[in-house]
């Protein structure tokens, strides 16, 4: 038999683990070492131990003075990189929206017209709005679509700025009434929600589709025309 | 004062003066782990301004249960630093020298005050207290991305050798933090 025997017991992984939190083991014994610890909750435990000493080392290395400038320059690719991924695929993600609710709700208009809160639009017989989703300080967070005729539906679109976690989205109308729509997971920075917008027993025009974490705290809106 | 997760949670959602607060604050920091692996202050500047592009297009999966802000951003300025070191084939300095060169007199935040100083402390003691064999070994594999076996071609040493030395002064390291985490409590 050719094959190495695979490190699977407690003990031959224990003493492993420094090095896999060093990040340095080699290919076959990593992988062995990750098999084992998917399966073994105890040394899960030491590895995170070691992992949490390997997060300091760092530290050690102590502070230096950047070159002048540094700061600015940081300053101004982190807003380039900012720029490109806040207006790369945003007319993607409408094209994708308008595609979505043609099909899937409105099954018998042969066209779908999207109406920009930033102007432009193309005729036909069922509307889709867009607004931008916006967060503290007017910055962008992503896009809220909503469809007008006799069912609407409301499509959440975070691509921005928004940490990981579970989001209530919420429905304003022109009243103030609001109306709870359903959870968002964002995950990596992304997430989508679709659904439908209940029928307001007032009458009252959608106004705002909103982003509410579990404080209750608002991270984003996107505020839509009601006249 | 701010806190770090404040300022993270500004960076991240794109505020502008929290995104400046937090490059003054930890600038110092990620260019002098940057500068002391890769050696160059050219490079060391791409590595920082690259850790901070990253620390923004990742701050969502910031766990504040898992450490500091200081010790996410460091580690993936040490990552960036490492795959630099790599990637431009760069001559490491005498691996011990790098731990000697840090300024005694640094700056913490207020979050680093609490938890990581302390860390810092003892782990820079456990580490003056190591064989000078184990300490280069540790240096190199913890700073440099060396693995056992580029340890043991490096220092002419068996393989075994190496690991040994690895494990051997991440043990006394632990052993350290353990012993004077239980002296205080």
């Amino acid at each position: 038999m050719n094959d190495p025997t695979p490190i699977n017991d407690c003990v031959a992984v224990s003493e492993l683990l420094p090095e896999l939190a060093l990040g340095t083991l080699s290919g076959t014994e990593r992988a062995d070492v990750l098999a084992h610890l998917d399966r073994c909750g105890a040394c899960r435990e030491k590895s995170a131990d070691w992992a949490a000493m390997v997060d300091v080392f760092p530290t050690l290395l102590g502070e230096a003075e950047p070159p002048a400038g540094f700061e600015a320059r940081t300053l101004e690719r982190l807003q380039a990189d900012r720029g490109r991924v806040s207006r790369r695929p945003r007319f993607q993600r409408v094209l994708a929206v308008a595609a979505i609710v043609a099909a899937a709700v409105i099954v018998s208009v042969a066209a779908v017209r999207i109406i920009d809160a930033r102007g432009g639009s193309a005729s036909s017989d069922t509307d889709v709005a867009s607004a931008n989703m916006v967060g503290n300080g007017g910055r962008y967070a992503g896009d809220a679509f909503t469809t007008s005729g006799r069912d609407r539906y409301v499509f959440v679109d975070v691509d921005f700025g928004v940490k990981s976690g579970m989001y209530r989205i919420e429905a304003v109308d022109a009243r103030d009434r609001v109306t709870a729509l359903g959870h968002l997971a964002v995950s990596g920075g992304h997430g989508a929600w679709a659904g439908e917008l209940p029928r307001s027993g007032g009458g009252g025009a959608l106004a705002m589709v909103r982003l509410v974490d579990p404080s209750g705290a608002v991270l984003c809106a996107a505020r839509f025309p009601t006249t | 004062m701010v806190s770090d997760d404040a300022l993270l949670d500004g960076l991240a959602t794109g505020d502008p003066d929290a995104t400046a607060a937090f490059i003054e604050r930890f600038q110092r920091r990620v260019f002098g782990v940057a500068l002391r692996i890769v050696n160059d202050t050219r490079l060391a500047e791409d590595v920082a301004q690259e850790t901070f592009l990253r620390a923004w297009q990742r701050s969502s999966a910031f766990d504040p249960r898992r450490g500091t802000v200081t010790a996410w951003l460091l580690t993936i300025a040490r990552n960036l630093a490492i795959d630099t070191v790599r990637l431009r084939r760069v001559v490491i300095v005498d691996p011990v020298e790098i731990l000697a060169r840090r300024d005694p007199n640094q700056e913490r935040g207020p979050d680093d005050l609490a938890v990581l100083g302390s860390d810092t402390e003892r782990l820079q003691r456990a580490l003056a207290d190591l064989p000078p064999d184990q300490c280069r070994a540790l240096v190199l594999a913890a700073f440099f991305g060396q693995t056992a076996r580029e340890i043991a071609e490096s220092e002419s040493i068996p393989l075994g050798t190496a690991k040994t030395r690895i494990r051997t002064a991440m043990l006394r390291l632990r052993a350290a933090l353990v012993d004077d985490t239980e002296g205080t409590e």
